[in-house]
C-alpha cells in the first residue's frame, strides 16, 4: 500500500536511474523521462529519429541500469516472425529419443530492443502484436506467457524510405508513446565529444531490480484521477475523431482516423507516472497535456490534405489541446 | 486528522464559492440594470401614448428576472469552484481531486487529501477571488449616459415645465390622474343627466329656469375649457387678448371659463373639484406621451413655417404684424401653426399680466350673453367683425379650443383628421399642427376610437352644450 514514504522512494529510484543513464546519455531528458514513463506505465515505446542520435545507446544503457533481462533484435527485411517469437526445434534426448521443444525467441526478455523496426516486413512486424498487447506468445498449440515487466523499445528512422516498411496502424497503436529524438544542443554536443575522446568509459551499474520496478508500477496505479481529469481525456480523444460531433475543426480537416480508446488509456497511465514524478498523488490536466502529444501523435492518421499542406500531428494536437474547455475556465 | 483536512478543504472551497457567487451577482446585477435603463430610454424615444411607466416597469422586471435567471443558471458547484481554485493557484488539480475523493478512505486518497489540506491552509480566498468590477459597468454607464442625454434633450424641448421635480410629479400624477379622469368622466355623465332633467324641468317652469340653465352651461363650459386649455394656454389667451386690445373678442369672453382657479361670474368656485383636476391631468396626459421624434418634428415644422411665411397665403396670420396676428388668432384660434404658436406665446405673457381682469371680462361676457348685445358695440369675432352674432362667435371660439386639442393630438396622426361636429354654420380651422391634416367633413362623425376615453365625456358635454346654446 502506498505510504507517505512511497513518493520519496519513487523519486529516489527514478533519480538513481536517471543518474546512471546520465553517465552515458547526454541530454535527452525528455526522451529519458518518456522511456521511464513507458516502463512504469506498462507500455512500449517507439523512438523515432535520424541515425546517430543515441536511440539505441539509450535503450541499451537503460537495460544495463535495470536489473532485468535484455535482448536486442535487429530488424532486417529477411527477418522472420519465428526469429522473434521462437520456434519448435527438434531435440534429441539422453536416450536418443527425438522430441520437439519450443525454443524461445528474443522476445522472451524483460527489455526488448527492436532496432530499426521499420526495416522488417509487416509480416514480421506483426509478430510483435500479440506479445506487446497480451504479453503472450503462441507457437503451435502452446501459448507462452511473457514475464513482467515486459517493455519493447523500438527505434525507426523517419527519413530513410528505401527498403523500409511503415508500421501498420495496429502495430503503432500498441506503443504507449512515440518519442521524437531531436538533435542535441551545442553544450550537449560538446559533452558528447568530450566523453568520446576521453579514454575512461563510465560503467553503468544496476540500480533497480525487477521487484522494485513492479513496485513502482503498482504505486503508479494508485495515483488518483479525478472526474474532471478523466473528462478532459475523453474530450481530447473525441476531439481527434473527425466523425464525432465533438471533433475539432482541424481534426475534421486533416485527420483521417482519430485516436482509439487505447489512446485515452495511454494518456491516463502516462499522466499517472508523470504525477508521481512530480511528487503528487493525483493526475492533473497539465499532466495530460504534457504526455498527450507523445501518446497520441502515432495514433492520429493524417489525410492527404495534411500531408499536402505540411501539417504535422503535433501541430494539430497542440491546437486541439488548447481548445478543450474546462470547468475552471468557465468561472 | 482526516476530518481536520476535510474541514479545511471544505471551508476553503465554500469561501471561494461565496466569493465567486458575489462576483457573479455583481456582474449580473450590472447586466440587469443595463436592461432596466433601456425602459426609460425606450419611452423617451418612442413617447407613444401607451408607452409610459408600464414599459419602464416591464424593462425593470425583465432586468431583474434575467439577472436572477442567469445567476441561478450559472450557480457554481463546489467541485467547479475547486477546479477554478486549482487553476488560479496552479496547484495541479490537487484541491479539486481532494474534493472529488472527499469520502474516499484509500491510502492514496488520504495522502492526497493531506497534501491538498496543506495547500488549503496557505490559501486566502480573498486573494484568489478578489472582487472584480465587471466590464459591463462601462456598458451600464454608457447606457445611463444615453438616457440622461435623451432626458436632457427632452427637457430642453419641453420647457418650461420639465424640471426634474415636475417631471417626476407628472409621471406620478399620470398614474393617479388616469383613475381620476375616469371618475370625472363618470361624474360628467351623471351631471349631464342631471342637466337634462333640470332642462326639462326648466322648460316646464318657463322663463324662470333660464337662469339655472345659464349656470349649468357655464359649469359645463368651464370643464370643457379646462380640459381643452391648460392654465398656460389660458394665460396665453389672456395675453393674446391683451395684445389684440379687443375687449369684445371671443378670447376675452372665454377667459373666465378657462381659468380653473378663478371664481365664476357669480363669485362661486367651480362646481366640482374633479373636473378642474381632471382638466390639469388631461393636459399632463396629453403632453407626456409625445415622443422625442414627434416633438422634434413639430419643432422643425414650426421652424419651417417661420422660415416660409408664404406657405399658407390664405392664412391671415402669416403676413400681418404681431398685433394683428393675435387679433386673427382670437378670431380663428386654430388657424395656422404660426398663429397657434404665437397665440400660445401671447397667452403665456397674459397669464402673468392680466389674471385679475379675467373675472371682469367674464362678467362682461355673461352680461353680454344675457342681454344679447355687445358691451362695446364695436368689435366682432374675426371675419365676422362688425357682426354682432356673439352666440356664433362663442361657439367658434369654443370650437377653436377643441380644435387645438384635436390638432395637438393629430400631430401623431397622418392623413385627414375628421372631427365630430354638428351640422351648421360652424367651421373648423385647425392647421395648427399638421398642414397635411384637414377636417374635411364638419358634419361627419368621428370614430370614437380617435377620442381618448378620458376626453369623451368632455367632448360629449361640449357638443351638448353647443346644441343647447343654439336652441
Amino acid at each position: 500500500l502506498p505510504t507517505e514514504q512511497s513518493l520519496d522512494v519513487f523519486s529516489l529510484q527514478l533519480a538513481s536511474i536517471r543518474n546512471e543513464l546520465g553517465k552515458v546519455i547526454v541530454g535527452l531528458r525528455d526522451v529519458v523521462d518518456g522511456v521511464l514513463t513507458a516502463l512504469l506505465a506498462g507500455g512500449h515505446v517507439l523512438l523515432e529519429g535520424v541515425p546517430g542520435l543515441g536511440k539505441t545507446t539509450l535503450l541499451r544503457t537503460l537495460s544495463q541500469a535495470l536489473q532485468l533481462s535484455y535482448s536486442r533484435i535487429q530488424f532486417t527485411p529477411d527477418l522472420m516472425p519465428a526469429d522473434i517469437v521462437g520456434s519448435m526445434v527438434m531435440e534429441t534426448g539422453e536416450r536418443g529419443i527425438k522430441s520437439l521443444r519450443f525454443q524461445q525467441g528474443p522476445i522472451f526478455a524483460h527489455l526488448v530492443l527492436a532496432d530499426e523496426i521499420n526495416r522488417a516486413t509487416p509480416k514480421t512486424q506483426s509478430a510483435l502484436l500479440e506479445a506487446m498487447q497480451e504479453r503472450t506468445v503462441t507457437s503451435g498449440a502452446a501459448t507462452h506467457q511473457l514475464e513482467e515487466p515486459f517493455l519493447v523499445m523500438a527505434t525507426q528512422n523517419p527519413i530513410e524510405m528505401e527498403g523500409t516498411y511503415p508500421l501498420p496502424e495496429a502495430q503503432l497503436d500498441r506503443f504507449l508513446m512515440k518519442i521524437l529524438v531531436g538533435y542535441p544542443s551545442r553544450s550537449e554536443l560538446d559533452a558528447i565529444i568530450e566523453r568520446t575522446v576521453t579514454p575512461a568509459q563510465n560503467h553503468v551499474e544496476r540500480v533497480v531490480d525487477r521487484e522494485q520496478i513492479l513496485q513502482l508500477r503498482r504505486t503508479a496505479r494508485e495515483v488518483l484521477v479525478a472526474a474532471h481529469v478523466r473528462d478532459f481525456a475523453a474530450r481530447l480523444i473525441l476531439a481527434t475523431q473527425p466523425e464525432q460531433p465533438e471533433a475539432h475543426a482541424l481534426a475534421v480537416a486533416y485527420i483521417r482516423y482519430g485516436s482509439s480508446p487505447r489512446g485515452a488509456q495511454a494518456v491516463i497511465q502516462s499522466g499517472r507516472v508523470r504525477a508521481l514524478m512530480n511528487g503528487r498523488w493525483n493526475v492533473s490536466i497539465d499532466d495530460l497535456k504534457a504526455v498527450a502529444p507523445a501518446c497520441l501523435r502515432h495514433r492520429v492518421i493524417l489525410n492527404f490534405d495534411a500531408h499536402a499542406e505540411g501539417k504535422t500531428a503535433d501541430q494539430i494536437l497542440s491546437e486541439i489541446l488548447a481548445s478543450i474547455p474546462t470547468a475552471a475556465s468557465a468561472i | 486528522m482526516g476530518d481536520c483536512d476535510r474541514e479545511r478543504l471544505v471551508a476553503l472551497v465554500r469561501g471561494a464559492r461565496r466569493r465567486v457567487l458575489a462576483n457573479r451577482v455583481l456582474r449580473e446585477s450590472v447586466f440587469g440594470a443595463t436592461i432596466a435603463i433601456w425602459g426609460p430610454i425606450f419611452v423617451l424615444l418612442s413617447g407613444a401614448y401607451g408607452l409610459a411607466w408600464p414599459i419602464v416597469l416591464v424593462f425593470a422586471l425583465t432586468g431583474i428576472a434575467t439577472s436572477a435567471l442567469r445567476v441561478r443558471r450559472r450557480l457554481p458547484a463546489m467541485y467547479d469552484v475547486a477546479q477554478a481554485l486549482d487553476a488560479r493557484l496552479q496547484t495541479d488539480d490537487q484541491i479539486s481531486t481532494a474534493i472529488h475523493f472527499l469520502g474516499s478512505e484509500t491510502p492514496a486518497a488520504v495522502l492526497q487529501r493531506q497534501c491538498a489540506a496543506r495547500l488549503a491552509g496557505r490559501t486566502q480566498c480573498r486573494s484568489v477571488f478578489p472582487t472584480v468590477w465587471p466590464r459591463s459597468l462601462y456598458g451600464l454607464a454608457a447606457t445611463a449616459l444615453l438616457g440622461l442625454t435623451l432626458w436632457a434633450f427632452r427637457s430642453s424641448t419641453d420647457a418650461p415645465s420639465t424640471t426634474p421635480e415636475r417631471l417626476v410629479k407628472s409621471l406620478l400624477q399620470k398614474w393617479i390622474s388616469s383613475e381620476q379622469l375616469v371618475e370625472a368622466a363618470l361624474k360628467g355623465e351623471k351631471q349631464e343627466d342631471r342637466f337634462e332633467q333640470r332642462n326639462e324641468r326648466s322648460r316646464a317652469e318657463g322663463s324662470a329656469a333660464s337662469t339655472n340653465e345659464a349656470r349649468d352651461e357655464e359649469r359645463v363650459q368651464s370643464m370643457v375649457g379646462q380640459a381643452a386649455a391648460p392654465p398656460d394656454e389660458a394665460a396665453e389667451d389672456r395675453q393674446q387678448t391683451a395684445d389684440a386690445s379687443s375687449p369684445g373678442s371671443v378670447s376675452e369672453n372665454r377667459s373666465p371659463e378657462r381659468d380653473p382657479g378663478q371664481a365664476g361670474p357669480d363669485g362661486q368656485q367651480p362646481h366640482d373639484g374633479a373636473p378642474t383636476d381632471a382638466g390639469r391631468d388631461v393636459r399632463n396626459a396629453h403632453q407626456a406621451p409625445e415622443g422625442l421624434l414627434s416633438r422634434l418634428r413639430d419643432r422643425v415644422k414650426e421652424f419651417l413655417s417661420h422660415l416660409q411665411p408664404s406657405r399658407a397665403p390664405s392664412s391671415p396670420s402669416s403676413s400681418p404684424p404681431k398685433e394683428s396676428q393675435a387679433a386673427d388668432a382670437s378670431e380663428a384660434p386654430g388657424e395656422g401653426s404660426e398663429g397657434g404658436s404665437e397665440q400660445q406665446s401671447g397667452q403665456q405673457k397674459a397669464a402673468v399680466s392680466a389674471p385679475a381682469q379675467d373675472g371682469k371680462d367674464a362678467a362682461d361676457l355673461q352680461q353680454q350673453e344675457r342681454t344679447g348685445g355687445d358691451p362695446t358695440g364695436s368689435n366682432g369675432p374675426g371675419s365676422e367683425e362688425g357682426n354682432k352674432q356673439f352666440e356664433l362667435a362663442q361657439q367658434r371660439a369654443d370650437m377653436g379650443k377643441l380644435s387645438e386639442l384635436y390638432a395637438r393630438r393629430s400631430a401623431a396622426l397622418t392623413g385627414a383628421v375628421t372631427l365630430e361636429a354638428p351640422a351648421g354654420e360652424q367651421r373648423l380651422a385647425t392647421a395648427e399642427s399638421d398642414p397635411s391634416a384637414s377636417h374635411a367633413n364638419p358634419a361627419g362623425v368621428v370614430s370614437r376610437d380617435r377620442i381618448p376615453l378620458a376626453y369623451q365625456a368632455y367632448v360629449k358635454q361640449y357638443f351638448d352644450a353647443l346644441r343647447r346654446s343654439r336652441k
